[in-house]
């Protein structure tokens, strides 16, 4: 991609080393302005240090980092002050209500009380949580704690949005209203930097991302460029009796361009599934059940690393 | 590493702890009559078999130990598992620093709250001893050097605070509480010469209680409210002093450490 | 009963893992005030022209209400967080209570747990005072039941405040029962001493007659109809408080 502007991130041979493990190792990115980037990877990639180097939270052990602009060895505050953070796990002040959690955090940013409460007023409405702002942290469901961390990641009106794992461990009703609010973010034009373990999460909200394994970076691309790259159109599920399992080497070979088989099921990767499903029939091997569906970036991922994304 | 903290960031931590306290603010309000109970029990229930301590009524000679007392209860008691929890289960402090506020902002903040908190214990302390003074009696603050009491007293509340906000930084367990406050605060709170002379152990007892910061805080506040001032107190505030800086200095790398990782 | 022994057994599996902080708080802390208290307030007080019944020292006189006030702390503060919690924020009792368990084996069964953590207090403190030379008699054996039992009276009324309460409102039950009535219950100093008004107060306070009875059985200075009153005293509080706790157990649980 070429890129039109400064960057708003730009990242060389960054990494991460703890007392006994490397969590980043060397990884190289940029994200433009306006644009929804996504870390994809599995639990333990380095998704999480990669951000909370972004975010100023942890120092950088090597490489080069520029988020805005800005070093955040030296200029840490002055990059808070412009970024919004919706970490992995909630961390709201238990101890004050809803709606005093968006007004102290306005403080801590010094926005103006004024400002500060008509802006609490109208992120409130934003999450939807208009009504529960007198309500104790405590009493939320994890799903408006989620949504009430957004809120307060946006109280200072922020330039760059980190959104780590901002939708795991919600219901899929939950996350469908994280996502939406997300898109209306995105539409607005904020720059949006998440990661997620979750395929369909990338795929919704991600103009481009970097597929990250091992601490480092193994593909980057928008979602369509990297199924493309990495996998077929189609993906043709097949799931055997254990029987026919432990006799089927060599049974399904030249039916597609690459098969993975996974405890549960058996993937062909084909460009016409239904073809491929035909051909398996006029071979005779008896099935359980067939699926042919599109590719999606849980394919690219296991394509990669050889492993699913959530085990 | 650690930078010097702003004074107008740490304030935003006294605010923050403010809109706390105005949902419990009883808790603020309840914390001074502990000194209280003790100073009735002992000062003047015990207090009224024992007779003069060196000249002086005892409940006289008991009364600057518990305002001592306080300063250290309101600094280190009432704050010291709130911020541990904070520290470590909340999380409250990480998502404060994904703001421009900055570990030593926080830590501040914190020693200013409760230094805050042990100065209004201390002052109301005060009050109610010289109005017990006044008007039943026996007069405990026996000296107009006794005007010096509540600007000692927040001197007091500041170093406690800084210990106590260090000591917080090495409590990794909930139980550790339970060891500090039984193995430290409670061992000081009764051998400081809070409630009879140290002059009464061995000299090498006595050594060892001249290192523990309450019994300077305890001399201090004496000899301010007794009028039995001499040289001596400025010993006892260079060496509160000096705790109060080390401990503050350390506390702030120590949470430095635990919360940039 | 067998249900009791469980709860027991349950209670006892998770002090293997926490007794530390306890025994600071259980032995240490009327240690330290006796040493400081006893001894070092002890000197001032026999230099004057102490009253102190029967014409004893000060540390004696001090040592056994120290006694009955440490089972009446330890007894108070394990009696509250710990249940509370198990009721509100573990939910401990909700989960055994959909065993054969029932309330009545929950509650005996903490009271049950509590009288053995309170006689592991007051035996070790019953021995140390015992190296202070203060027991007058042998009958000093029978101040640790009488201890225990000073304990009991407070925990089983607590227990039943404690299943009440959603979240911890303790400070005050702490602030403002326990802490004055350590000071102002005869631990200290002898009642009489107290403004005419308050002597009553203090006499109607259950800590007041934990202590005279375990006063009384170590110094050797008991009075016949005395003790009876004493020890009726707080077995009516004790019963009084179980029977609170069955009823605040079975509304919470069985709501």
């Amino acid at each position: 991609m070429p890129s039109t502007a400064e960057p708003f991130i730009r990242a060389r041979n960054l990494t991460k080393r703890f007392a006994n493990f490397t969590a980043v190792d060397s990884v190289s990115f940029d994200v433009q302005p306006g644009e929804a980037f996504g870390f994809l990877g599995p639990n333990g990639a380095g998704k999480t240090s990669t951000m909370r180097m972004i975010g100023c939270a942890s120092p950088v052990t090597e490489g080069e980092l520029h988020v805005i602009g800005m070093n955040p060895r030296t200029e840490a505050s002055r990059i808070k002050a412009r970024l919004g953070v919706v970490p992995q796990q909630d961390n709201l002040d238990a101890e004050i209500t809803v709606r005093e959690n968006l007004l102290m955090y306005a403080r801590y940013f010094d926005i103006p009380g004024p400002i500060a409460r008509r802006r609490a007023d109208e992120l409130l409405e934003f999450v939807q949580l208009s009504e529960r702002a007198n309500a104790e942290v405590e009493s939320l469901s994890g799903g408006m704690k989620r949504r009430l961390t957004i809120a307060r990641a946006l109280i200072n009106e922020p330039e760059v949005i980190l959104l780590d794992e901002p939708t795991t461990g919600l219901d899929p009703q939950a996350r469908h209203v994280i996502w939406e609010r997300l898109y209306r973010l995105k539409r607005r034009g904020a720059t949006l930097l998440l990661t997620t373990h979750y395929m369909d999460e990338a795929e919704q909200l991600c103009d481009r991302l970097v597929v990250m394994d091992k601490a480092k970076i193994v593909a980057e691309g928008s979602p369509r460029q990297l199924i493309e790259q990495y996998s077929t159109r189609e993906v043709l599920e097949l799931r055997f009796s254990d029987e026919v399992r432990a006799q089927l080497d060599g049974r399904l070979s030249g039916l597609a361009d690459r098969i993975e088989m996974l405890p549960d099921r058996t993937l062909l990767y084909t460009g016409d599934g239904e073809r491929t499903l035909e051909q398996v029939h006029t071979r005779n091997i008896p099935l359980e059940s067939a699926l042919v569906r599109r590719s999606t970036l849980e394919d690219v991922f296991l394509r990669l690393t050889g492993r699913t994304l959530v085990e | 590493m650690s930078a010097i903290p702003s004074l107008r960031r740490s304030s935003r931590m006294v605010q923050r702890n403010l809109i706390v306290y105005k949902h419990t603010w009883r808790v603020i309000f309840t914390g001074f009559f502990e000194p209280l109970f003790y100073l009735l029990g002992i000062g003047f229930g015990l207090g009224g078999m024992v007779g003069d301590v060196g000249g002086i009524p005892y409940s006289a000679f008991v009364a600057p130990g518990l305002l001592a007392t306080s300063c250290m209860n309101g600094a280190i008691t009432d704050g010291f598992f709130n911020i541990w929890f904070k520290l470590h289960h909340q999380k409250t402090y990480d998502g404060i620093l994904a703001t421009p506020m900055r570990v030593p902002d926080i830590g501040f903040g914190e020693m200013l709250w409760a230094m805050g908190r042990g100065s209004i214990y201390a002052a109301a302390f005060i009050s109610v001893v010289l109005l017990m003074g006044e008007t039943a009696g026996p007069r405990m603050i026996l000296s107009r050097w006794a005007i010096l009491a509540l600007p000692g007293a927040v001197f007091a509340c500041a170093v406690f605070s800084a210990m106590g906000l260090c000591a917080t930084t090495f409590v990794r367990k909930v139980h550790d509480f339970d060891i500090a406050m039984g193995l430290v605060v409670m061992p000081m709170f009764l051998f400081s010469g809070t409630f009879f002379p140290i002059t009464q152990f061995p000299k090498p007892a006595q050594w060892l209680i001249q290192v523990l910061p309450l019994h300077h805080g305890v001399e201090m506040l004496r000899q301010l409210t007794t009028g039995a001032v001499d040289v001596g107190i400025l010993v006892h505030i260079a060496y509160l002093a000096l705790i109060g800086a080390v401990a503050f200095v350390v506390a702030m790398q120590r949470m430095e450490r635990s919360l940039i990782k | 009963m067998i249900g009791a022994i469980r709860m027991v057994q349950r209670n006892a599996l998770v002090y293997r893992r926490a007794w530390r902080g306890s025994v600071f708080f259980s032995f240490l802390q009327p240690t330290l005030f006796l040493i400081a208290m006893g001894v070092g307030v002890g000197r001032l007080v026999n230099r004057g022209d102490a009253s102190l019944p029967a014409g004893v020292d000060f540390l004696d006189f001090l040592a056994p209400g120290l006694l009955a006030a440490a089972c009446m702390q330890t007894a108070s503060f394990e009696s509250s967080w710990p249940i509370s919690g198990k009721m509100t924020w573990q939910r401990t009792y909700e989960a055994i209570t959909a065993t054969p368990m029932r309330i009545r084996d929950l509650v005996f069964g903490e009271l049950a747990w509590m009288a053995v953590r309170l006689s592991t207090v007051a035996i070790a403190f019953t021995a140390i005072i015992t190296l202070f030379g203060v027991p007058r008699s042998p009958l000093v054996i029978l101040a640790v039941p009488a201890a225990v039992l000073t304990g009991l009276a407070f925990s089983a009324p607590i227990i039943a405040y404690a299943a009440t309460r959603k979240r911890d409102h303790f400070n005050g039950l702490f602030r403002f029962i326990i802490t004055p009535l350590f000071l102002f219950s005869g631990v200290f100093f002898p009642i009489a001493r107290l403004p005419e008004p308050l002597q009553t107060v203090a006499w109607f306070t259950p800590l007041f007659h934990g202590v005279e009875l375990v006063r009384g059985l170590t110094l050797n200075t008991l009075e016949s109809p005395a003790w009876l009153i004493h020890a009726a005293y707080l077995v009516s509080l004790t019963v009084i408080g179980i029977g609170a706790s069955l009823w605040a157990f079975r509304r919470r649980l069985h709501a």
